[in-house]
């Protein structure tokens, strides 16, 4: 591609982000203290803080008590009185929650995100049922990225130490997926129909963590790149990157806005450039080829480069321990996932069957989170 | 090294390490006797090897951590809960429990309360299909080296159709719990050798002046976390335990009250709160016992 098309590009996709950022519908303009009524279906799982479900519906922010419990896809009507919240959102607290018939929603795409929400709800609870806490909640985090139902504690040490990211399921969660798939379609199918399935089983996996913008990403990456390889075309892994961020602006600007989505945008380039470099930089090549210990040093490293200036910019500062911190417990991750993957699905049929499978992780859980601790 | 012996050896290590984990963390033959650290709110753990009995919940979650460290991982039976009242304070962190936990036998009332954690409570009893027992004065129950007597109500409560499914509404309707539930709260007794307890919920000085023990007692819970009417200077004087513990957290109702900190400290009875200690822990193998540092 010449200079001046790919210059062209980038200037139309600018120009299609402006426009969609213009027909964008505006946050709905209220008064502090107005009284709403919203009726609509719950599109996310609420997540359990303390005593108190949080979620939000119609782009209101919704805290209200622990029980009734609601769950993704419950149609609800909510009248209360709207707060203004510290980061410019409306907030409605512990207003009037009813559960609706009318809005009763039996689209096909429905059903179908509401049974995998189901799944993800029933996986959780094989953990909880198997392990102590806080080991189930972070595997809960590790598999799904929940981040429901963590004690307080011990999720103010994750945030310290810099390891928070390792309950929010992202593309590292994707290629373990992918590769997992892959690898198990291939003993029986042909290449491109192995593809095919693994590209399922990872929006399958997108959804059941949850839809969340990291995993959403990376979904869209890992599909990206499967094309590609499935058209016989080598990855591109940078230009998959970026047309996942182009694409996810598209359906929602408000995202270039959002920490998470910045820092999982930054941490990825951040792999994908920077991490080579450090490989291959001659004077240390011998630390970060260490077995084991070399290549998580090096991808937190590279990782961190690229979202220490977000990090400044919004916290105001990084923890100098998180390098560390996570060089020490990131290997754990991909045995967690493959142990919690097994004992989830197993799980669903038979509890104790799952249970069983559970307590190896237990001891990686335990390890990983005494380092936390340590640390924190 | 090929992948495979990677994952040979990693899995080796793992099984290893965990059953030297389980051999480690085995519990010793002491009972102990737990006050959760869970804010305002009650939650009693006793344990003796593998057995554990649990009273109240605390408000939420907490309990939970509480559960964690003082249960083997491999161990995810709790033999007995007991609810003593419906009250957020008490009830709020049981669903969890009862998700996460096999539980052998629940004690409590049969009756209903309108919260809507009660509702979730009894859908999870339902669920797990845990068996409840409603309880009254003079029962006793031997449980792994330890004995329970039940010292209040007087009578049964309710009927233990309100925890099947499908029992219908107006039949719910008829066991409502009274306006008063702290006054129905369930008084229990524990003794092991020598050591004996009382955990009386939150009853007030009413119901307090017509418990009576046989025994004399080491340990006594204040009930209401300190609340001015309960732990009537009558009643502490004839308890006279060598230890009061104050269950209690950030709260707006002033527990633990000024009046039952000076009847304590009048009749020179030691006592400790779970929002200055944390966690308070008691060891005993039947003759002697103290506080865990």
């Amino acid at each position: 591609m010449s200079p001046r098309n790919k210059l062209l590009i980038i200037l139309l996709l600018i120009f299609l982000l402006i426009l969609r950022w213009k027909t964008l519908p505006s946050l709905p303009g209220f008064l502090p203290g107005q009284e709403v009524r919203i009726s609509d279906v719950l599109r996310e799982e609420p997540k359990i803080i303390g005593s108190s479900q949080r979620f939000s519906l119609a782009r209101i922010e919704i805290k209200t008590f622990r029980y009734p419990k609601y769950h993704y896809g419950d149609p609800l009507v909510i009248t209360g009185t709207l707060k203004k919240g510290a980061t410019g959102t409306w907030i409605l607290e512990y207003p009037e929650i009813k559960e609706t018939s009318q809005l009763q929603k039996t689209g096909i795409e429905h059903k179908i995100l509401a049974s995998i929400s189901a799944w993800r709800r029933r996986i959780e609870k094989v953990y909880r049922f198997s392990l102590p806490e806080p080991q189930a909640s972070l595997m809960a985090g590790i598999v799904l990225g929940s981040k429901s139902g963590f004690p307080s504690d011990f999720y103010q040490a994750l945030r310290q130490t810099g390891t928070l990211h390792v309950v929010v399921a992202s593309g590292m969660n994707i290629t373990l997926v992918a590769i997992f798939l892959i690898n198990f379609f291939l003993l029986f199918l042909n290449r491109r129909l192995a593809l095919f399935f693994a590209f399922l089983g990872i929006w399958f996996y997108v959804i059941l963590a949850g839809g969340e913008a990291p995993v959403f990403r990376a979904g869209i990456m890992g599909s990206l790149a499967f094309i590609a390889q499935g058209l016989g075309k080598e990855k591109a892994a940078i230009r998959g990157l970026i047309f996942a961020g182009v694409l996810m602006l598209f359906i929602n600007p408000h995202y270039l806005f959002d920490l998470g989505f910045q820092l999982s945008f930054a941490a990825t380039a951040g792999i994908l450039i920077v991490y080579p470099k450090i490989k291959s930089f001659k004077k240390t090549r011998r630390i970060f080829s260490l077995p084991g210990f070399g290549d998580n040093l090096a991808s937190t490293l590279a990782a961190q480069t690229l979202t220490l200036p977000i990090m400044v910019f919004s916290f105001g500062g990084v923890n100098p321990i998180s390098p560390l911190v996570n060089t020490l417990v990131l290997w754990t991750i991909q045995w967690i996932m493959a142990i919690g993957a097994m004992a989830g699905l197993l799980g669903l049929f038979n509890q104790n069957l799952g249970q069983i499978i559970c307590l190896p992780a237990y001891v990686l859980l335990t390890f990983f989170i005494k380092a936390v601790e340590l640390f924190a | 090294m090929t992948i495979k012996l990677k994952y040979l050896y990693g899995g080796f290590a793992l099984i290893v390490a965990l059953v030297l984990g389980a051999v480690l963390v085995y519990p010793d033959q002491e009972l102990h006797l737990i006050f959760c650290d869970v804010g305002q709110g009650d939650a009693i753990l006793i344990t003796k090897g593998t057995t554990q009995v649990l009273i109240d919940g605390g408000p939420n979650q907490k309990v939970l951590s509480c559960l964690a460290n003082h249960l083997p991982f491999w161990d995810r039976t709790i033999e007995m809960i007991i609810l003593t009242h419906p009250d957020n304070d008490h009830l709020g962190g049981l669903p969890d429990v009862i998700e996460r936990y096999n539980v052998t036998q629940l004690l409590s009332h049969s009756l209903i309360s309108e919260s809507a954690i009660f509702w979730a409570f009894r859908d999870k009893i339902i669920d797990k299909k845990v068996p409840v027992y409603s309880p009254k004065a003079g029962d006793k129950i031997q449980l792994g080296g330890f004995a329970l007597k039940i010292l209040s109500p007087q009578e049964r409560m309710g009927d233990e159709l309100v925890w099947q499914k499908g029992t219908d509404e107006q039949v719910l309707g008829a066991y409502a719990y009274p306006d008063n539930t702290n006054e129905a709260s369930i008084v229990t007794f524990l003794s092991y050798g020598n050591f004996d307890v009382l955990l009386p919920g939150d009853i007030s000085s009413q119901i307090e002046g017509v418990i009576e023990v046989e025994k004399e007692i080491e340990v006594l819970k204040i009930a209401h976390h300190g609340s001015k009417y309960s732990s009537s200077e009558e009643y502490l004087e004839r308890m006279s335990p060598d230890l009061a513990v104050i269950s209690v957290g950030k709260n707006s109702y002033g527990h633990p009250t000024k009046k039952v900190l000076e009847r304590l400290e009048n009749l020179g009875i030691k006592m400790l709160r779970t929002d200055l200690e944390g966690e308070i822990e008691i060891s005993t193998n039947g003759k002697e016992w103290g506080v865990i540092k």
